[in-house]
């Protein structure tokens, strides 16, 4: 076998090898995202579907706005942001804020609700759900699942903030 | 054919046809429980792994004693929780600890920190929830994962709550 019949065969070898390696995460993660895309685009059909600059994705469920994050450092990382309805601008709502999320963090599944300071004297309820998944075998239902789950943290949390404000 | 016959050939086509039909989640839970306990107490060797009157994992790993629940109106859930490790009795405390709660939460991936109501006490909490898209993705380094990320909320309101 000539040298260059030699290096022709190892390179062929090569790439067969590299065509059966199985998919690492990170090559699987792009493929992922454009199909989160379409489940909530197309099979879920929620409203503004729209990639950032960070190529998550941001769309709108009726009255609510959602971020689908994805982690490339942890690429089976996944997480639904929302926001809870309501601003509070005083420590006595504040707190009420507080008390509210960890009561719905603490009873509704897998959701959790935290109290973000967005400025001096403001601070908002954020919602989200997360989940490290074992493969990124996920269907239409498990979405609509996790999307599900956001939205009843949202609405959980104001019902519970209301209930702790009536006098 | 009797009708006699004929009733018992049908009953025993159906219970062929349900015994042929796919497993649900529901009927796939108990060997589910069944892996779970083997990944803790085999693969993970975790000591003292037993079993709750509901069917629930208890399991110690140094100083937290952990329940993992399984769910059989909802079978693909799953938690496991942490217990509930401290009490506050004092109103100032009290909010050092929701607002620690509330940023380890946003913090830590997946596990969530929450001050509750109980007795005439607060306690905090800790847990991590998961809605699995199949029983067979769970594997040994799934569940260490969990109980990793759970520590860590665990050790970031500590941190929080020191620092506040």
């Amino acid at each position: 076998m000539s040298e260059e019949a030699g290096k022709a065969f190892v390179d062929q070898v090569r790439a067969i090898a590299a065509e059966a390696a199985p998919a690492r995460p990170e090559d699987e993660l792009e493929a992922f995202r454009l199909r989160v895309h379409a489940i909530l685009s197309k099979e879920l059909k929620y409203a503004e579907v729209e990639w950032n600059d960070q190529r998550d994705l941001d769309f709108a469920v009726e009255d609510g706005s959602y971020r689908f994050q994805f982690d490339p450092r942890e690429p089976r990382y996944i997480s639904i942001l929302g926001r809870a309805p309501g601003r509070f601008s005083d420590e006595a709502s504040r707190v009420r804020a507080l008390q509210a999320a960890s009561m719905t963090s603490h009873v509704v599944k897998v959701a959790k609700v935290v109290v973000l300071k967005v400025d001096d004297n403001a601070w908002i309820a954020g919602t989200s759900v997360e989940a490290v998944l074992p493969s990124f075998d996920v269907d239409k239902a498990y979405i609509k699942r996790l999307v599900s789950l956001v939205r009843h943290a949202g609405t959980d949390f104001f019902k519970r903030y209301e209930e702790l404000a009536a006098p | 054919m009797s009708e006699k016959s004929a009733k018992g050939f049908v009953g025993g086509m159906s219970a062929e046809a349900m015994a042929l039909a796919a497993p649900t989640p529901a009927r796939q839970l108990d060997a589910f429980r069944l892996r779970v306990h083997a990944i803790l107490s085999q693969d993970l060797k975790v000591a003292d792994v037993t079993w709750s009157e509901r069917r629930d994992l208890h399991f110690v790993i140094e100083e937290f004693e952990y329940r993992l629940f399984f769910d059989k109106d909802d079978p693909l859930f799953v938690m496991v929780s942490a217990g509930l490790y401290a009490q506050i009795d004092d109103e100032a405390s009290r909010v050092k600890a929701l607002e620690a709660a509330s940023a380890a939460s946003r913090d830590v991936k997946v596990a969530k920190v929450f001050v509750v109501p109980h007795e005439e006490r607060w306690v905090v909490g800790a847990g991590l929830e998961a809605v699995l898209p199949s029983f067979d993705m769970v594997d040994k380094s799934f569940v260490k994962r969990w109980i990793t990320l759970l520590r860590g909320a665990i050790a970031e309101f500590r941190r929080c709550y020191d620092a506040g």
